[in-house]
Order: structure tokens, then C-alpha cells, then sequence
């Protein structure tokens, strides 16, 4: 079992069927999101407030509140994007192995503090 | 909070009630010459949520949003922000 962050694209492409988002692979892992990502899951899909079923989707993820630490560190890096450094810091501050996200540039990074981003899970059994 | 606190002098002699505060769920707020000067917190071990994945592709299949690549994920939201905090939002 391992500690998983989803990006804002990664998480919002599982619950609209991005190609390449995989749900089967998060299977038993814990997965954590930045409460961001909810706020952009809503605008993306024009979801009212109170949605019950969207509610019980984003139940089954462990939620990373944003505080002023985490806006701090973000406001200083490491990319010029600060929602990108927000989800960065987040899987940080929740001590996640892996960073999932289909953003190219962050690929590029390999890692963050422990974090190893990665496009897909595979099969391969994770540390932690 | 609900109002416990402890003491820098009393992080030395009453640490065990510290510990089981703490593993009770509670903050408690430390105190140095007569001032909060931060809070100690439990950390969060036992809550560990994992992800049923046939369970997390039932409730994906009920919500039954739209197929979207990351494109059009990234289009809806600036849409999105341009509408409700209007044009110049990129």
C-alpha cells in the first residue's frame, strides 16, 4: 500500500475518463488530493452545491487541506505555476511515495522531496 | 481548540499527559511566559483511507460526466473562471 497524490488533472480525469487515467491501479493505495482539486472538479463539470454523489466520489480520497504553509512554500517554487507548486507541496506535506499527473513539464522533475512523479502506476509493487 | 494548553516548563514533568492528549485526537496549545506561542498537534496516522477500486468506478460510472481530454478539462475551467470572475482571467 502506498500514498498516492493525484494531481488536479489526474484526479479530475478519473471521474471524466481521460485516456490514460487508470482507476484499477489505485487499488488498496491511499490516495490524496489537494481540497483545490475539488474546487476545480465543480467549475470543470458546472457541479451545484449540494451533489451528493460527487460528495461521495471525492469521500474515497484523502483530502490535503491547504494552509498558509503550504501557500508559503508554493509562493517560492519550484515551478512558475502556483497551482502546480500547491499540488507539489501538498503530496509533500502528506509524505506521498508518488506524485501522479499527465503534466509534462512536471514529469520532467522525476521528484519532489520524496514524491517520485509518474505519469501511471504500474503493477510494480511501490515502497512504502 | 478546545481551550488545553501546557506549558514550556510543563513539557518536562507532564510529557505522559501530553502523549494521551495527542493520541486522543486533541491539540493542545503551548504556553511560554504567559503566552501561546504555537500548538502541538496529533499527527495523523490513523486516519488511512485506500481506495476500493471497484467501489471508486461505481460511483465514477454514477456520476456519468462527460469523456473529457486534459484540453478540454483545462478549456472548461478557464471558461469556467472567465464567467464567473470575468474577461482578463487566463
Amino acid at each position: 500500500m502506498a500514498k498516492v497524490f493525484l494531481d488536479a488533472n489526474y484526479f479530475i480525469g478519473l471521474v471524466n475518463r481521460t485516456p490514460k487515467t487508470n482507476v484499477e491501479a489505485l487499488n488498496k493505495h491511499s490516495a490524496y488530493i489537494s481540497c483545490l482539486s475539488c474546487h476545480i472538479l465543480f467549475y470543470v463539470n458546472k457541479i451545484k452545491v449540494p451533489d451528493e454523489k460527487t460528495n461521495s466520489f471525492i469521500n474515497d480520497f484523502i483530502v490535503v487541506n491547504l494552509t498558509e504553509s503550504i501557500l508559503k512554500k508554493a509562493l517560492g517554487g519550484p515551478t512558475p505555476d502556483l497551482e502546480d507548486n500547491i499540488q507539489l507541496h501538498s503530496a509533500a506535506a502528506s509524505d506521498c511515495n508518488v506524485f501522479l499527473t499527465s503534466d509534462a513539464k512536471l514529469l520532467q522533475m522525476k521528484f519532489f522531496g520524496k514524491s517520485e512523479l509518474i505519469s501511471s502506476l504500474s503493477p510494480r509493487p511501490i515502497n512504502g | 481548540m478546545n481551550g488545553l494548553y501546557i506549558t514550556t516548563t510543563e513539557l518536562r514533568t507532564k510529557s505522559a499527559e501530553l502523549v494521551s492528549l495527542l493520541a486522543a485526537g486533541s491539540d493542545v496549545n503551548l504556553v511560554h511566559r504567559s503566552q501561546i506561542i504555537g500548538r502541538v498537534i496529533p499527527k495523523d496516522t490513523n486516519r488511512i483511507k485506500t481506495i476500493s477500486a471497484k467501489k471508486l468506478q461505481r460511483k465514477i460510472n454514477k456520476l456519468d460526466f462527460p469523456r473529457l481530454t486534459a484540453v478540454e478539462i483545462d478549456r472548461r475551467y478557464r471558461l469556467a473562471m472567465m464567467e464567473k470572475h470575468g474577461q482578463g482571467i487566463s
